[in-house]
């Protein structure tokens, strides 16, 4: 048996047959009618539709013919296959090829065949369309013709299936990927699928497209060679990598390629699915990468620019480095080396730095600590996606950066350890006295849990009365005036407790703004020790005084002559005796002065003086010693001059003065004790010698505790060297100055002064009942300018003080019927003085209700905070005029209250005593609200606010 | 005068000043309890009255001498060592016609008493 040769395209034939999934499947009409027909025609007893594959060949369908098969090397089509044409055999026995065939020499005896071949579009010959016959035969040309145009048929019939094979795995192509994508086939490359994909992403349509080789279509660039990438793909079924092709317009395309093997049932391939995606933009961004790189290149961070090999796979690949990379990159790292093997440290943020890349995203990551060329360095890390799946990563050096932290770390540890030791009470202060931060100390100091002093305000710590003093206090030394000023304040514990504390303000300047400081001691302890001191003084004073009365009273009575007259020289060692006993006895009362003075109990006992009268009580008391120094005494007092003050304390700062001009005076000279009016409503006392004199430098010591000029001096003249410092003090306390003018050998003149009293004319309306006294406490004397016409207008009779003590000693003498208070006063508080007056006390509202009165509104007054609150909810006003500074709780606590409260948006006019800052402002704001400073806005700008106001509210409600 | 205080030395040298000096009769007692018995015996014009004795001190003697119908109406001058002005306020406020402080001078003692007694 002559065995038939395999056709040229074998393998293509196969793998098409087995894409129509014809062999061994059941019979169809479709093909039966073919071979019914074809017997016919052909006037033959069989007929077969055969397929040829590998071994045999199958009879899709048949006529007169048993078997399903024969072997492909006995039947006849195989001969057939190996050509396009008609096959006919008239007589097998006469025929080299099938003379000795078992099929023609044994059953079914076959002596004729005539086989249409079954010829593809592709070319290949998958089988025939047949007619047998056991008997030798010869077909007519018509015959022939019309076998030949049933094969046609039949392969018509088979190209259908193709197709439909075709469009189903197309179709699946489609579910599979997103992308553009193709198929095409394997042997010719030739594209048999195109999607709409691949037609946006390269402009050709399907049917631009189909048919042609895609390598030619897309002018494909490969990486490697063809032929490696099909080895590859037939080894591994798949292969990947970047492709470069040409859109129809003719510009460049970067894609990744994608392809996947198909085969057919015997694992030959047929179809290559090609799925590309475009990275053309993220070759663009490869290259900002490296600009951006360029641009980097001179930062001290190291920048790594690495790129994700692809989505799924995360290995990031170096693709540049800045040139301060080069402390950090191991020595000769290739672009392209994995960050795994550049960093093996560094393997665990794989994952992070991925998301990042893909999500174009910023990150900081944890520092990492590296091995470098310089030693273990420590790196602050922080990614940041780049367009086209890179990623950016910089390395910056942070090694001294957290020595030079951990060195502040410590030095803050060991001020905080200094903080937490200290006994003194540290806060740390914003511009409000809002406590920002509070030492260890203070919790201990205010009985407070650790950790609530801290957001609250100093103010809470201390009594009502306090927090005005605190605050202007605090003002001052951050306008930088009265820096490290000492304050002596009353504090309160948290369990209600008063007691005495030291303030020193201090400014804490920070680079964004101005703090403060505040250092607190408590003075429970040494208020303590200084009332024993004086309690130890007292009784000392005390016990020597009991003495000294005995022995002054003996020594008084011998020299009087009582007992009888003394021998000289026995009276003149009396006298002495006597007049030592004296000054033991003055120094005695001279530090017992000192000693209430400086514990703050000196207490004048003020009445109404005579300043002649008190100039004669001092001459009076100063004749003997004059006398003895043949010293005249000279009185040059102006005429009708009073005043209050303490008579006695008065009489001995001018006997000092007096006695100790005496005591420099030359024998035959004249001490003068004169009283003027000074400018200033005050009373100048002055005693004037004709001494040696005093030497500038020695000025400013005249007044310090045992400070005469020279010890020597002291024993010579018979002083104590205190007396000049009490006498400061009594001057002081009185609201006075004391001072000197003198020059080496021109003599002294010691003077002092007191507040003198108002005129007398003014003096009289005090006493008189039938008029209304208003008194004005006002050290600034603006209240007083701007309301003296007002008052008068109103029929006031009107007292004006000007501190303090000249209040005090006004109120001892009178009551008036109103008290107005300005609390900012030169020698103290002037809420001092609220818990001794049993008056009403206003500030300016009784002028404000006087005038509003006039405006037609029906005013209410509050006193206070609290009160302002109450009448507020009470009354539900149209408008609150409000002052600042209030007793019981201040203007900012009443709009915080009112705020929470339906008051929230009633007009508002705040009148305050000082600036207000913008914060204040914010701070005093209810509905539609004003702001006045008393010292800027006069008394008709803020009518006209009211005036305004009430216009605009009249006006939004209607009438 | 009746003098009382509890220090020897002073009741010899106030006895001395008052008797030598001003001329007047003087009575001495050495305490609160003694002085009230003389002050009911003997009524005197005047009596000078140290603040600070054991027993009854200057104070509650004077308490006493105000609560007999006998010594009631008799003028009071406290002594004292003490010189805080308000003790001295204190003491006037109990009914004292004055203070004398101790240091005094013992010439001057009766030129003080008259001038606390209102006499030229």
């Amino acid at each position: 048996v002559k065995t038939p040769p395999r056709t040229h395209n074998e393998s293509t034939r196969l793998a098409t047959l087995r894409a129509t999934r014809l062999v061994d499947s059941l019979p169809e009409a479709a093909f039966d009618d073919l071979a019914t027909l074809a017997a016919h025609i052909c006037n033959m007893p069989m007929a077969l539709v055969a397929l040829v594959d590998e071994h045999r060949e199958w009879f899709k369908a048949k006529v007169g013919v048993e078997p399903s098969d024969y072997p492909r090397d006995l039947g006849f089509c195989a001969h057939t296959i190996l050509g396009q044409e008609l096959l006919e055999v008239s007589d097998a026995m006469h025929d080299d090829r099938f003379f000795d065939n078992p099929l023609v020499v044994g059953a079914p005896h076959i002596r004729f065949y005539a086989g249409a071949p079954l010829v593809l579009e592709n070319g290949s010959v998958l089988g025939t369309l047949c007619v047998l016959d056991r008997k030798p035969a010869l077909l007519s040309l018509a015959q022939r013709e019309a076998l030949e145009a049933l094969a046609r048929q039949a392969s018509a019939q088979i190209e259908l299936r193709l197709h439909e094979e075709e469009a189903r795995r197309n179709r699946r192509l489609l579910e599979l990927a997103h992308d553009s994508m193709l198929s095409r086939d394997f042997a010719s490359d030739s594209i048999t699928f195109w999607n709409d994909g691949a037609a946006r992403l390269y402009g050709y349509s399907a049917e631009e497209a189909l048919g042609r080789s895609s390598h030619t279509l897309l002018r494909t660039r490969f990486p490697i060679p063809l032929e490696e990438i099909r080895q590859q793909l037939l080894a591994g079924g798949r292969w990947e990598g970047e492709l470069e092709h040409r859109e129809k317009s003719g510009r460049v395309l970067h894609v990744t390629s994608r392809w996947l093997l198909e085969r057919d049932e015997t694992g030959a391939p047929i179809y290559i699915l090609e799925v590309n995606d475009d990275v053309t933009g993220r070759r663009r961004a490869e290259t900002s990468a490296r600009l951006y790189s360029d641009l980097v290149k001179n930062t001290p961070s190291a920048v790594l620019v690495l790129r994700c090999d692809d989505e799924l796979a995360p290995a990031l690949r170096l693709v540049s480095a800045n040139p301060a990379a080069a402390d950090v990159l191991p020595d000769d790292a290739p672009v392209g080396a994995t960050l795994g093997e550049l960093f093996p440290d560094l393997a665990g943020l794989l994952p992070i730095l991925h998301g990042l890349a893909r999500n174009e995203a910023r990150q900081n990551l944890p520092d990492v600590t590296l091995t470098t060329a310089a030693g273990l360095r420590r790196y602050a890390v922080s990614a940041f996606g780049l367009p086209g799946l890179c990623v950016g990563v910089t390395l910056e050096d942070v090694t001294e950066r957290e020595r030079a932290q951990s060195e502040l770390r410590a030095h803050q540890l060991r001020l905080q350890a200094i903080l937490d030791a200290a006994n003194e009470a540290i806060f740390i202060l914003d511009a409000e006295l809002g406590i920002d931060s509070a030492s260890p100390a203070c919790q201990r100091l205010f009985w407070r849990p650790a950790g609530t002093l801290a957001g609250t305000s100093l103010g809470k710590l201390f009594d009502e009365a306090s927090q005005a003093r605190l605050r202007r206090a605090h003002d001052d030394v951050r306008r930088g005036a009265g820096g490290g000023a000492r304050l002596e304040m009353v504090a309160l514990r948290a369990d209600g407790v008063a007691f005495p504390v030291e303030i020193v303000f201090g400014l804490l300047p920070l680079p964004d703004r101005l703090m403060s400081t505040a250092v607190m001691r408590d003075l429970s302890e040494r208020k303590e020790i200084e009332r024993l001191k004086s309690e130890f003084v007292s009784t000392v004073s005390h016990e020597l005084r009991t003495p000294l009365t005995s022995i002054r009273g003996s020594l008084g009575l011998i020299e009087g002559g009582v007992l009888g007259q003394l021998p000289d020289p026995a009276r003149e060692l009396v006298h002495i005796a006597r007049s030592n006993t004296d000054r033991l006895i003055r120094l005695i009362n001279d530090i017992l002065d000192l000693d209430k003075i400086d514990a703050g109990r000196l207490e004048l006992q003020l009445r109404r003086i005579d300043t002649r009268e008190l100039v004669a009580t001092t001459i009076d008391g100063m004749r003997g010693m004059a006398a003895e120094a043949q010293v005249q005494l000279v009185a040059q007092v102006a005429a009708g001059a009073t005043f209050d003050g303490d008579h006695d304390r008065l009489v001995q700062v001018l006997t000092n003065l007096v006695s100790n001009a005496i005591k420099y005076s030359p024998a035959g000279a004249d001490v003068v004790v004169r009283v003027d009016r000074s400018a200033e409503g005050h009373l100048r006392f002055s005693v004037s010698d004709s001494g040696p004199g005093i030497a500038a430098e020695q000025l400013p010591k005249l007044f310090g505790k045992f400070q005469q000029l020279d010890a020597s001096d002291r024993r010579q003249r018979g002083g104590t060297g205190l007396g000049l410092a009490i006498s400061k003090a009594i001057v002081e306390h009185h609201g006075g100055a004391i001072g000197v003018f003198s020059k080496p050998g021109r003599g002294s003149t010691f003077w002092f002064d007191v507040p003198s009293l108002p005129s007398t004319s003014s003096l009289n309306i005090i006493d008189d009942a039938t008029r209304h006294t208003v008194l004005l406490i006002d050290g600034l004397g603006d209240v007083y300018s701007a309301a003296r016409g007002q008052l008068a207008r109103e029929g006031f009779r009107l007292l004006r003080a000007a501190s303090l003590g000249e209040a005090r000693r006004l109120l001892d003498r009178t009551t008036p019927s109103v008290v107005v208070l300005d609390p900012r006063l030169p020698d103290g508080d002037g809420f001092t003085l609220l818990g001794q007056l049993r008056l009403p006390v206003i500030s300016t509202r009784a002028l404000l209700g006087v005038q509003l009165h006039r405006l037609g509104m029906r005013t209410t007054e509050a006193r206070d905070g609290v009160d302002a609150i109450r009448l507020a909810r009470a009354e539900a006003p149209d408008l609150i005029i409000l002052e600042t500074e209030l007793p019981n709780g201040d203007g900012f606590e009443v709009v915080d209250v009112l705020r929470q409260e339906r008051s929230r948006a009633t007009a508002l006019i705040v009148y305050s005593g000082r600036e207000l800052s913008a914060a204040d402002r914010q701070a005093l704001m209810l509905g539609p609200t004003r702001h006045f400073t008393k010292t800027r806005s006069s008394e008709e700008q803020l009518f006209a606010a009211v005036r305004a106001l009430m216009d605009e509210l009249t006006g939004e409600e209607g009438p | 005068v009746l003098l009382i205080d509890d220090e020897p030395d002073i009741r010899t040298i106030g006895r001395i000043a008052l008797s030598s000096v001003g001329g007047w009769n003087v009575l001495v007692a050495a305490s609160g309890a003694e002085g009230i018995a003389l002050a009911q015996r003997h009524s005197p014009d005047l009596i000078l009255l140290d603040v600070m004795m054991p027993g009854l001190d200057g104070p509650e003697t004077l308490a006493e001498l105000r609560a007999a119908p006998g010594t009631q109406a008799i003028p009071v001058i406290f002594m004292t060592a003490k010189v805080l002005r308000s003790e001295v306020e204190r003491y006037v406020a109990l009914g004292a016609r004055g203070v004398i402080t101790k240091p005094f001078d013992p010439m001057r003692l009766c030129d003080d008493v008259r001038a606390l007694m209102g006499e030229p």
